[in-house]
């Protein structure tokens, strides 16, 4: 084994593993408690890299991302496998993980990838097997509370845990949701008035501080009149000015 | 010149086989300690995904996840998963030997000293709450020196208020409790006595590692006021026997419990 690993080590990481998600203010508070001498985010990183180098061999991770919904940088544990001994796992029944897969298919492929929360509910009733309103909504909320999904003003979004999580699925099943600024996945950001792209709030507003144009496409970033139009003398072809997602 | 050469390519054949088959044992040897590797990997993320829901494995269930047969081999992977678990995860894995399958089982418990550390005051949950009515039993069980049976158990808890036929506007229902979460996650074993048939509860394995003994005799003496510890000889003896597994920060506080 490389770094030797003491009892900080292991707090850590039962505090991830019981928690899921955790958000990097909060992690810092507890890493404070029980490093209290060393008790940087320098240190907290070394730690993190660490114990990832050990909980690889379990397929285990602790990953940091920035949370599309609410814009804190998170701690999330995952597992990177998803075999039959992380499907053996105890805590979620059949049907429930049912419901999983239905709300993330609809969150995929609405517009904005995006449901009404009622709606997150009413997809409980749909499913193969029986599954009331109410324990869905428990699940769900256990899901929102393990960063699975993130609940704002009455509406359902991915959340962190599962764009990780799920990373080759999610590829593979969608179309254009890729930052073009990052290569990471991207489903709410801020997108281009010209060509639809979109990208991360992060990335577009960091690559904004020096440039006025669209990454991708060129035009004026934000500006709704610059369309294909003003070309359109010049160039025959027809313009894609459809928004697609 | 051609003997010469078959001879010579003779002896390069025998000699090329030679090392064909040991480095085909090597690749063997290689390939078994990668599976056992595997094997021992495959058994902590099982436990490590499902240590928190405070069940007991099965030695089936790890068995079966691990792929090994018995005998020999699962031994070595299990001594190897356990070493992992305490020391990547701070897990202890501890067997207990009666099961009502009479398979053997383990539980998974926590080896870190334990912290009180609640950075959100109002989250506590029905959870917790609930962990006094074990406190209760457990010191009920423990200053009674032996199995209690339940009859006497029910009637400490009325003593306190505590109705565990009805539901509790703060523990809920007490019964169920009682049965679904600390029987089943070895706080507390419930016997039958061969002769008189009567129901008995005594303290769990899941207890005896991680509740210290001493730390309840504590809380006995501050609620019968300037008594001390040694006083109560065989509990006193008990709490030192005990195997207690969880070393305890010092911390008086987190002991102190209202009753009503």
């Amino acid at each position: 084994m490389g770094t030797a690993f003491n009892n900080t080590h292991r707090y850590f990481t039962q505090f991830m593993l019981s928690n899921g998600i955790v958000t990097l203010d909060n992690a810092m508070k507890f890493f404070e408690e029980i490093s209290p001498e060393r008790n940087t985010l320098a240190f907290l990183k070394t730690l993190v890299i660490e114990i990832n180098r050990e909980i690889c061999k379990q397929s285990f991770k602790i990953a940091t991302t920035i949370c599309e919904i609410t814009g804190d940088k998170v701690f999330v544990w995952l597992n990177t496998k998803s075999d039959e001994v992380s499907r053996l796992q105890v805590g979620f029944s059949a049907v429930e993980l049912e419901y999983f897969h239905a709300i993330l298919q609809e969150i995929v492929t609405s517009e904005d990838h995006v449901i009404q929360y009622p709606r997150a509910i009413n997809i409980a009733s749909t499913l193969t097997a029986t599954l009331s309103r109410d324990n869905g909504e428990k699940a769900l909320i256990r899901w929102i509370k393990g960063g699975y999904y993130v609940k704002q003003d009455e509406r359902v979004f991915l959340g962190p845990r599962t764009i990780l999580e799920f990373t080759t699925f999610l590829r593979t099943n969608t179309e254009n949701c890729s930052c073009d600024l990052c290569s990471e996945l991207v489903f709410v950001g801020e997108t281009c008035n010209s060509c639809s792209k979109t990208f991360h709030k992060l990335c577009i507003n960091k690559y904004l501080q020096n440039q006025q144009s669209c990454p991708s496409c060129r035009n004026t970033w934000g500006d709704p009149n610059s369309t294909m139009d003003v070309d359109s003398d010049a160039d025959p072809r027809p313009s894609r000015r459809r928004r697609h997602n | 010149m051609p003997r010469k050469s078959a001879r010579a390519g003779l002896s390069q054949a025998s000699t090329s086989s030679q090392s064909h088959s040991e480095s085909r044992i090597e690749e063997h040897l290689a390939s078994s300690q990668a599976s056992l590797d595997d094997q021992v990997n495959n058994v902590v993320r099982y436990i490590v995904n499902n240590a928190g829901q405070n069940l007991y494995f099965r030695r089936a269930d790890i068995q079966k996840c691990c792929g090994a047969k018995v005998g020999q081999q699962f031994q070595q992977v299990l001594e190897k998963a356990t070493a992992i678990l305490k020391n990547v995860y701070g897990y202890n894995i501890l067997a207990c030997d009666q099961t009502p399958s009479s398979g053997k089982a383990y539980i998974v418990s926590n080896a870190l000293p334990y912290r009180n550390y609640k950075p959100d005051a109002d989250d506590i949950q029905a959870k917790e709450i609930q962990k006094i009515v074990l406190l209760l039993i457990l010191t009920h069980i423990y200053m009674s020196d032996g199995p209690v049976p339940d009859a006497s158990v029910y009637s400490f808890l009325k003593s306190f208020g505590i109705d565990v036929n009805i539901r509790h506007p703060l523990f809920g229902l007490i019964k169920d409790y009682i049965t679904n979460v600390l029987i089943k996650q070895k706080f507390l074993s419930l016997e039958t006595d061969p002769i008189t048939k009567k129901s008995l509860f005594s303290w769990g394995i899941r207890a005896e590692t991680e509740i210290n003994k001493h730390e309840l005799l504590k809380f006995v003496c501050k609620v019968c006021k300037n008594r001390q510890p040694k006083a109560w000889g065989n509990q006193y003896k008990a709490a030192c026997s005990q195997e207690f597994k969880n070393e305890r920060l010092v911390d008086q506080n987190a002991m102190d419990v209202d009753e009503e």
